[in-house]
């Protein structure tokens, strides 16, 4: 073969391992910018989730800030918030309130050591709150309380080297302003009873009232014909005396007036210390006093002395004045007012609707399962709630015992409510329990601090309306049941008001508006909706 | 002496065989480690990827279980750690609550084939709602401008 044809044949063997090496170059490159890609995207991915992961992080530290400060006597927010609390419909911005700087969520990825310093530094570029879309409750007019919606809203960003990825994430809460105890007026009364009949007989009253008043008269005709006829200077200075102080017995009439027989309510005590529950039948009261009357007058007539005599006729004006002492002490202590009286319709009638399940279901802004952990968290002591927890899906009855911090509000359905000396110590602002319940019975034992409140349900209960205080327990707080036709009380306990609960200054100001202060604002712990965009 | 010829139908010398092949040789060894090493970075990216994803739902399930209160019995700057191994990768949450603030701080890690990833969120503790004093402590008329009429 000729050499040189053979040298051009070594030399496209060359060329055409050159070429295919070119090939496989122009498709290494290829797969490489592929594979760069790809790696870049993925990059991306990553940096646009810790972007929006930072913006995440600082919602929260915006969140945890706007409702602790929003509570927190003393701070800006407390007072901002307070002052326009009655401007619903109008946006609040509280850009103003938010923090200054956040914290970095510290990305680190890689091989190896893994507490080393952060490769990215995410930032916060901007961040916005505002309340906006408020509206009213559906209660009667004039309540500050309100839903609104709470809108966060945070800018982020991520540099790694040319690559700068940016992120805004936005969340909305459901805010709410709540007064987290017995609402306004009926937070400045002790006891309230819908339905007065049930505590005690007003017909038998006013009878014994009237025998108390014809008594009156008929004792004293007969004074002088039962006095003795050895009747000394002293003790006739000393029976006039007696007889000077008793009141016409028209006067008597006048300040003891009847007790409405019509349909009414009751409220009260004007009285600041132990009240003993089983007092409100008056009927009782007075039967025990009767006895002493009775007595007396058997002593009057039996008087061998004239010592006697006038010591018998002191007695018995004492008891006797005692009975209608206890008529006018009652109707000082309470008000008892028909239901249909302008007294009544003036004053609280108004407001009825204010006790009514729909009012504090509208207001019920956690619901809490039995096997909670938040809930079993706080019965035992070692949490803190703040607001108004549903749990009228429990069908056992629920107990609460000890120590319980925050303040809440308890909706308890038909299995009802057991009160074993809870914050028995004494009563602390942060700490205050109201429980309302749903027609459930409500028992307590011990010394138990907190407002009850039984309404009037057609949920079910065994024992609807049944309020159980029995000897030797005291209910400190409010006792309020506006219970009109069920309802099963048995009051043998103590019951003492306690100011605590009460959510403004004295009813001559103003029956409608709690006290801005005693307003708490709860945030739904998740968020309505979340949107996110990239920027 | 003519070479052997080694197949080549026209024939080809074993020294130009032999240079064809270091060509190749020297053109597809970098090759393959370019590819080797691309594809290396970006399997690294795909698991960091995985990684972050997979600790991101651990954020996510940390969160949800704050919001339920699993850790509201933690005192201030107390800290819970969770452990547990899913799929080949090692999650580790550490839950710390930062009472003062109303805020829990969790530190996230995902391990796995000698990567990791990690990172610290913020969580609001959704139940914590500091109310410390009685109101009237603060001057109602301040706070209220005129009081209302009744």
């Amino acid at each position: 073969m000729n050499p040189g044809r053979r040298s051009r044949q070594g030399m496209s063997a060359i060329l055409v391992v050159l070429g295919l090496l070119s090939l496989l170059g122009v498709f290494g490159a290829f797969q490489m910018q592929l594979s760069e890609r790809s790696r870049l995207g993925i990059h991306r991915v990553q940096l646009s989730a810790l972007a929006r992961l930072q913006a995440r992080s600082a919602l929260q530290e915006i969140r945890a800030k706007l409702a602790r400060e929003a509570n927190q006597p003393g701070s800006p927010l407390f007072r901002f918030l307070r002052e326009k609390i009655d401007q619903p419909g109008e946006s609040l911005s509280l850009t103003s309130f938010l923090p200054k700087t956040y914290r970095p969520v510290a990305p680190r990825w890689g091989r190896g050591e893994e507490d080393a310093p952060a490769r990215l530094t995410p930032r916060v570029l901007s961040a916005e709150a505002e309340i906006r879309g408020t509206r009213s409750s559906l209660d009667v007019a004039g309540s500050e309380e309100w839903v609104g919606i709470l809108t966060l809203r945070a800018h982020s960003e991520v540099q790694d080297g040319g690559l700068k990825v940016g992120r805004e994430l936005e969340e909305n809460y459901e805010l709410r302003s709540l007064l987290l105890g017995p609402p306004r007026p009926f937070d400045q009364v002790g006891l309230y009873f819908g339905r007065a009949q049930a505590l005690l007989d007003a017909p038998e009253v006013n009878r014994r009232r009237q025998a108390y008043l014809e008594a009156q008269v008929r004792i004293l005709s007969k004074l002088e014909s039962l006095s003795p006829p050895d009747l000394g200077e002293a003790e006739k200075a000393r029976l006039t005396e007696i007889l000077s102080g008793l009141l016409p017995p028209e006067e008597v009439a006048r300040r003891t007036p009847e007790l409405a027989e019509e349909e009414a309510v009751l409220w009260g005590p004007y009285h600041t210390g132990d009240f003993y529950l089983r007092d409100l039948d008056l009927v009782e009261v007075l039967s025990e006093i009767e006895g002493n009357v009775t007595q007396a007058e058997a002593a009057l007539t039996s008087a061998s002395s004239g010592k006697a005599f006038v010591d018998a006729v002191y007695t018995l004006i004492d008891h006797h004045s005692r009975s209608l002492n206890r008529i006018w002490d009652y109707q000082r202590m309470f008000h008892w007012v028909p239901r249909d009286s302008a007294k009544f319709q003036g004053t609280l009638a108004p407001y009825l609707a204010r006790l009514s399940p729909r009012y504090f279901r509208d207001r019920a802004h956690l619901q809490i399962h039995p096997q909670d952990p938040v809930l079993e968290r706080w019965l035992d002591g070692k949490a803190r709630l703040e607001g108004v927890l549903d749990l009228t899906r429990w069908k056992a009855p629920l107990t609460l015992a000890g120590d319980l911090r925050g303040r809440v509000l308890l909706l308890v359905g038909p299995g009802g409510i057991h009160l074993q000396d809870v914050n028995p110590i004494s009563s602390r602002a942060g700490d205050r329990i109201t429980v309302v319940s749903l027609g459930g019975p409500v028992s307590i034992q011990g010394e138990s601090h907190a407002a009850v409140l039984m309404l009037e349900s057609k949920e079910g209960a065994k024992d609807p309306g049944r309020i159980w205080i029995p000897a030797g327990s005291k209910l400190v707080g409010k006792l309020i049941a506006p219970l009109s036709e069920a309802g099963d009380l048995e009051l043998d306990g103590v019951f003492r008001d306690d100011p605590l609960w009460m959510a403004a200054f004295p009813p001559e100001k103003t029956l409608d508006k709690p006290f801005r202060g005693d307003y708490a604002f709860a945030v739904d712990p998740n968020p309505l909706f979340s949107r996110g965009w990239a920027r | 002496m003519r070479a052997p010829e080694l197949g080549f139908r026209q024939g080809l010398s074993l020294l130009e065989v032999l240079l064809a092949g270091m060509i190749l040789l020297a053109g597809i060894l970098p090759l393959v480690q370019i590819f080797q090493s691309s594809s290396q970075r970006l399997g690294s990216s795909q698991l960091d990827l995985v990684l972050q994803n997979r600790a991101m739902q651990a954020l996510a399930e940390a969160s949800s279980m704050i919001v339920a209160g699993h850790f509201s019995d933690l005192l201030a700057e107390e800290e819970e750690v969770l452990e547990k191994t899913e799929a080949g990768i090692e999650i580790q949450l550490k839950i710390r609550s930062k009472q003062d603030l109303g805020l829990y701080q969790v530190d996230v890690r995902a391990r796995s084939k000698g990567r990791f990833f990690a990172l610290t969120q913020a969580v609001s503790d959704p139940l914590v709602s500091i109310y410390q004093d009685r109101v009237e402590e603060l001057d109602p008329q301040a706070l209220l401008g005129e009081v209302e009429a009744p």
